[in-house]
């Protein structure tokens, strides 16, 4: 199945928050399978044969807010 | 009034600061039943008072999961105001 390239511009103040979107994103898998998080860059980075809505879905979820997304 | 109000008790695991208590708060507080939401970072869990007829303590561990944090039930008894 085709796999895109999200990126995410997520609000994370600690490494609490980027663990936590770790965690509901691991959960996804096998569907995600690469995640990579930045607390400086504060971008949530995903490869996924998913819908971009899903994803925007688990981290909204979080209480965390999402500023944008785009299709890398 | 046959609302049953319960108080109930989650073990909270992952949390390291404000940020992530206030989007659990957030995140609990929005559920419908859910009367009042306090989540202690110190004490790493979070005490809600609750009507039973609209929510179980199941249904706000699991919101409480999809913030990203590990949930546990410690407790749930009737609360008396």
């Amino acid at each position: 199945m085709a796999e895109n390239h999200y990126q995410f511009n997520v609000v994370m103040t600690c490494s609490g928050c980027s663990n936590a979107i770790n965690r509901v994103l691991t959960k996804l898998e096998p569907e995600v399978s690469k995640i990579d998080i930045s607390l400086e860059d504060q971008t949530v980075d995903v490869t996924t044969s998913l819908p971009y809505e899903t994803i925007l879905e688990k981290i909204s979820k979080t209480g965390k807010e999402v500023k944008s997304w785009k299709v890398l | 009034n046959n609302m049953l109000e319960k108080k109930g008790y989650i073990a909270v695991k992952g949390m390291t600061c404000s940020a992530c208590v206030n989007a659990i708060t957030q995140q609990v507080s929005q559920i419908k039943g859910v009367e009042k939401c306090e989540v202690s970072l110190m004490m790493s869990n979070c005490e809600v008072i609750y009507d039973d007829n609209k929510i179980s303590i199941d249904t706000i561990a699991e919101t409480i999961e999809d913030c990203g944090f590990d949930a546990m039930i410690l407790n749930s008894c009737d609360y008396v105001k």
